[in-house]
């Protein structure tokens, strides 16, 4: 043991070590400041580049300090502003700026109205991280893109319009938010109700026809071509191919011919149709059908008289039948508010009626196409005579809800003849030596049978289909409730190569899913949604409709509650659409000035919505009426009772008002939605009408006389006129027509109802002065055009009633004799 | 979605594991060159010196810090006291730093719907969530950490062996830090690093160079014991099961029967023993089943109505 003086050498260095450890606490506490304040605010020096930036536009400068929107009730901690603090701030919308400097691109639209910024924040509608001022770890700030654990990054481009339903639940469509509008309508269009479900899109009829009657309906090679390829035989069909070119899973490109894959993919496409064919016409339907073998199908006169039938009944404004999708593009109109379906004119004439003052005209779009797309609202009809058997097309066109109570295609109340002429006619539709539908020669090879039935089942016919035997098997593809908050990372890429870089972005997903589905399966999960070969455009919006389905609402105070009327508009518009009212009436119009250089007025184009129909009659007057100031015009039991029962009004029109189906409610809503279009008093409406006294009674049948109605008009059966000289009868305008709406259409029918035979009774003074009406009688009733009106409608207001006007006329003209 | 090695290995849920290792291997490192020294000095005789030195009073620390006395004793302060202040500033230091450099690793909104995969125990019971791959929950979950603690509770009255108190040694003591070696390296930190570098998604095993991949699907069939014999009557089954249970613990009554009348064991007793040995087997049972089920697919030893072992 060594014995000395000396102190230990960690006593020695303990007080330095004492030091150098409380120095190093020191410096990391200072350290921990540093990193808090400054390195960790990046949107320090982002406030103060946009502080250069403001005071270069001579803007007010911000303060350097943290932004913050908190709202308790939508659950948001949001501080975007902090570094777009521009956002809500007009004066920075200059596109050289950059964008997060820039003034919100719809600020007076969206924020100045109803989403103020202040209490609604960014992330209730764009997603992203609200509350997080920098990025996480080494990662710089990507608003939660590049987070894997982030569960709402943020949304861009239109896919920001996936969040409005969440407050916009009520409304059939949703003002601004046009590719939600326009995915909402494709994903109608193109039945995806019929194997997925969503909590934005219901649908209140069948996806696909019943399959009950196929036996009957179709023959049995030409139900294996359809199923192979329906765009082949029909190429505007909603049906989509389940047989799909291979392509390799690895690059996207199509498989070679003659690999294993092309291969079995040609094996399976001539097999697999076969069978379900074979199995489709195995299965018994529920109830035989009840059909009459209609008389003369191949007789000429009869497919004449069913074409001229087809063309003019309305059957064209639905159906598409005799014209060629233009160059292979889509047929499915660019979405547009209060657009309808539009048949193309037979033999490719345009039948534009020639724009006159006031008059309609359709505009055409700039490459000379037109703007209206063709009717595509019921199946085209092209080589039906294929497709069907005689005696199915005449059951069904005797009464198409007995056949299929979930249709949509309304009953004409067609008699037999007319039943048999136009199933002479649409059996007669047929290419060039191709044999009409028999339903004869179903395969009865079982295994054939059950092989059909497996397909069935593997391809989920059943989900757009009603098949005997699948009504409990739900539906074919997955749910898609929720979809828009699932995890982007338990989603399957399959095959596709998953993007390395952007791991959480769910619209990635959807668009490459809707571009090529099956691509996102691999070995274990073989996937069978059909291709439906979306236009890039129709996938963004499909996707944004598809990632709308969140998860809950947003809390009460904040969604949008609709006004009785608003509402009533929305059930209004959507029912017009179901029933396809516009497919043969005009509701609703744009109004186009016309100016020159100068401003000066010079026309005014109505572009209608809807009632393209009428372009197939050489006479306007011969076309389906325009309904646009229907709510002004019909007294709404009337209506109510034509809507249930349609009667004939127009007795020369060859077009015939169909019977709908109507659901109890249905009728009602439509009428309300039709009155507040026209700003009408709904349920109760004001039928004033002027008192008329004896003498003056008197005087208003010399006008009535003199201004030639009965002409044309007719007040119950007092003459037979020529059908084109036909107007309504006048003896059912007392319970039909309100004299409001008689008023204005005295003085302006070409307007109420463009090409009418109503000729214009009281001419203006001026063409240059509006309402300068003059009358051509100036010495009865007092000589104003008021006056003269008024009298009128209450004379009218008569017919009908316990009024004998033919014994009033004779003892007139008794009169006017006497005069004379 | 493929996660590598190396990402694994630096992700900050598992940086007190790779700290872990070098500090266990270090202080063991340490403590064997320690326990190596005492040995040596025991056999020189030089130990007896020091243990004598611990009867008398306390030297007064002026004295050792003069130098003046052998501090093979020295009072709590400041001796050992200044040196706990240094270790708690290092720490409190390192902990700063580390939470300046390495971001908390958070995750998303805890979601009972969704939980993430893999989905691990905090990192110190990993080691018992590996075991369920081996064992039933109420064996890894119960059976084992209630064996564990109050095998470590009983060590006190079943440990009878004196020497070394007061400083470290090996050779006197060589069972004893044997087995406590075995269980708290193999059993309990190795079994932690397997769970954390060499489980990935669906508690898979994945190799350094494969990478975590979610979509890997095992396919694993497993057999129990008495099928390897062929034998596939339950009744048989469980008998013989059960039988290979006792039978394993029977080698302690063998090994007993070998040993009575050496003094150790007479010293140590039949109920002493009898702990001893029955938690000294099932420790050894753990690496065993492992064995069987990596080598031999064996999921069950017995298999009864009531349980499966």
């Amino acid at each position: 043991m060594r014995q000395g003086t000396r102190r230990p050498v960690e006593q020695k260095c303990f007080g330095g070590l004492f030091l150098l450890l409380a120095g190093l606490s020191l410096a990391a506490a200072v350290w921990t400041v540093w990193d808090e304040t400054e390195t960790r605010r990046p949107w320090k020096s982002i406030r103060s580049q946009f502080n250069a930036v403001a005071a270069r536009l001579g803007q007010p400068l911000v303060p350097i300090e943290i932004e913050q929107v908190t709202n308790p009730d939508l659950g948001i901690v949001d501080r975007c502003q902090t570094c777009h603090p521009a956002i809500d701030q007009a004066g920075f919308e200059s596109e050289e700026l950059p964008l997060q400097f820039r003034t919100h691109p719809r600020r007076k639209e969206l924020l100045g109205k109803n989403h103020p910024v202040e209490s609604f924040g960014c992330t209730i509608c764009h997603h992203g991280q609200g509350p997080q001022t920098k990025g996480v770890g080494s990662l710089p700030f990507d608003h939660g893109r590049k987070d894997p654990y982030w569960e709402r990054p943020l949304l861009t481009g239109k896919l920001v319009q996936s969040t409005c339903v969440q407050c916009h639940d009520q409304e059939f469509e949703i003002p601004g938010a046009e590719a939600f509008n326009k995915g909402r309508r494709i994903f109608e269009d193109r039945r995806c109700f019929g194997c997925h479900s969503t909590k934005v899109f219901k649908a209140e009829y069948e996806a696909g026809p019943d399959l009950s009657q196929t036996r009957e309906k179709h023959s049995p090679y030409f139900l294996e071509a359809w199923i192979r390829n329906p765009g082949e035989f029909r190429p505007d069909t909603r049906m989509p191919q389940f047989w799909p070119n291979p392509v390799e899973p690895a690059s996207g490109e199509p498989s070679p011919v003659g690999s294993e894959r092309h291969q079995d993919w040609q094996k399976l496409k001539e097999q697999e149709p076969r069978a379900i064919a074979a199995f489709l016409g195995s299965v018994p339907a529920p109830e035989p059908l009840v059909g009459r073998e209609p008389v003369g199908s191949n007789r000429e006169e009869n497919v004449n008289a069913g074409k001229l039938l087809f063309d003019t009944i309305g059957c064209r404004g639905c159906h598409r039948l005799g014209s060629v999708a233009s160059d292979g593009e889509a047929a499915f109109p660019e979405a547009r508010d209060g657009e309808a379906a539009f048949p193309e004119a037979r033999d490719g004439e345009t039948a534009f009626p020639e724009a006159r003052d006031g008059e309609t005209a359709f505009p055409e779009a700039g490459d000379g196409k037109m703007a209206f797309p063709e009717a595509d609202f019921g199946p085209q009809l092209d080589r039906q005579g294929e497709k069907s058997t005689a005696t199915w097309l005449a059951a069904w066109l005797a009464n198409p809800g007995k056949l299929r109570p979930a249709t949509r295609m309304p009953d004409l109340r067609l008699t037999t003849k007319e039943v048999d002429q136009l199933t002479a006619y649409l059996v007669s539709v047929r290419k060039e030596g191709e044999p009409v539908a028999s339903g004869r020669g179903w395969s009865t090879d079982k295994a054939l049978i059950e092989e059909g039935r497996q397909a069935v089942l593997k391809y989920g016919c059943y989900g757009c289909h009603t098949i005997a035997g699948f009504e409990k098997a739900g539906r074919a593809g997955p749910q898609l409730d929720d979809f828009g908050s699932k995890a982007p990372d338990s989603l399957e890429w399959g095959n596709a190569p998953a993007p390395a870089d952007v791991p959480t972005y769910l619209g990635r997903w959807t668009s490459n899913k809707l571009i090529s589905p099956r691509r996102m399966g691999r070995a274990g999960i073989e996937l069978f949604m059909p291709h439906d070969n979306l236009s890039a455009e129709e996938v963004e919006a499909l996707s944004v409709l598809v990632l709308s389905d969140q998860e809950g609402f947003a809390p009460d105070g904040f969604r949008r509650k609709l006004d009785a009327r608003t509402r009533a508009l929305h059930e209004g518009e959507r029912l017009v659409r179901q029933f396809n009212c516009r497919g043969c009436h005009e509701i609703g119009r744009d109004e186009i000035e016309e100016r020159d250089e100068d401003g000066e007025l010079l026309d005014i184009l109505y572009v209608p919505h809807g009632g393209e129909l009428r372009r197939l009659y050489d006479d306007p007057a011969m076309a389906p009426p325009s309904l646009t100031f229907a709510g002004e015009k019909f007294q709404y039991p009337w209506l109510y009772e034509f809507l249930g029962k349609p009667t004939t009004v127009r007795t020369w029109l060859a077009a015939k008002m169909p019977t709908f189906k109507l659901k109890p409610g249905q009728a009602e809503s439509i009428i309300e939605y039709l009155a507040l279009r026209n700003e009408q008093e709904y349920p109760f409406e004001s039928l004033e009408v002027a008192d008329i006294d004896e003498a003056h009674r008197d005087d208003a049948i010399w006008l009535f006389d003199k201004l030639q109605c009965l002409k044309c008009h007719q007040v119950s059966t007092m003459k037979a006129l020529a059908p084109a000289e036909r107007a309504p009868d006048l003896a059912i305008s007392w319970k039909r027509l309100k004299p409001g709406w008689q008023r204005r259409w005295l003085l302006v029918p070409h307007i109420i109802q463009p090409g009418t035979k109503m000729p214009t009774l009281f001419p203006l003074e001026d063409d240059d002065v509006p309402d300068s009406y003059t009358t051509p009688y100036p010495e009865l009733l007092g000589g104003t055009v008021d006056g003269q009106i008024d009298a009128l409608v209450a004379l009218t207001m008569l017919f009908g009633q316990d009024y004998n006007l033919s014994l009033t006329l004779d003892k007139l003209n008794e009169a006017r004799g006497d005069k004379k | 979605m493929k996660t590598s090695f190396l990402e694994i290995l630096l992700k900050p849920d598992n940086l007190p594991i790779l700290a872990m290792i070098p500090a266990v291997l270090g202080l063991l490192a340490y403590w064997w060159f320690v326990a190596r020294r005492n040995d040596r000095l025991l056999e020189s005789g030089g130990l007896e010196a020091v243990q004598g030195d611990m009867q008398g009073p306390l030297p007064e620390p002026d004295a050792v810090a003069a130098g003046a006395v052998q501090k093979s004793r020295v009072h709590t302060w400041p001796y050992l006291v200044r040196i706990e202040l240094v270790v708690a500033l290092i720490v409190m230091v390192v902990l700063t730093v580390w939470s300046i450099l390495v971001d908390a690793p958070l995750e998303q909104l805890a979601d009972p719907n969704r939980t993430p995969n893999p989905s691990k125990a905090p990192w110190y019971f990993v080691g018992l969530q590996e075991l369920l791959v081996y064992f039933d929950a109420w064996i890894a979950g119960v059976v084992f950490p209630l064996l564990i603690i109050g095998g470590l509770s009983a060590i006190p009255y079943i440990d009878i062996n004196k020497k070394g108190n007061g400083y470290y040694g090996f050779r006197e003591r060589r069972f004893e830090i044997v087995t406590f070696l075995f269980g708290f390296l193999v059993l309990w930190v190795g079994l932690i690093i397997i769970g954390i570098f060499f489980r990935g998604p669906g508690w898979n095993w994945f190799w350094p160079w494969d990478g975590w991949d979610t979509k890997v699907q095992v396919d694993s069939t497993t057999v129990n014991w008495p099928e390897l014999f062929g034998i596939q009557s339950p009744v048989v089954a469980s008998i013989f099961g059960g039988a290979t249970v006792f039978g394993y613990y029977g080698l302690a009554w063998v090994y007993w029967f070998i040993k009575r009348g050496t003094r150790r064991f007479t010293d140590l007793g039949k109920a002493r023993y009898a702990i001893t040995a029955f938690l000294f087997m099932t420790m050894l049972a753990l690496p065993i089943k492992m064995a069987l089920r990596l080598a031999f697919s064996v999921k069950y030893v017995w298999v009864t109505q009531w349980f499966n072992i």
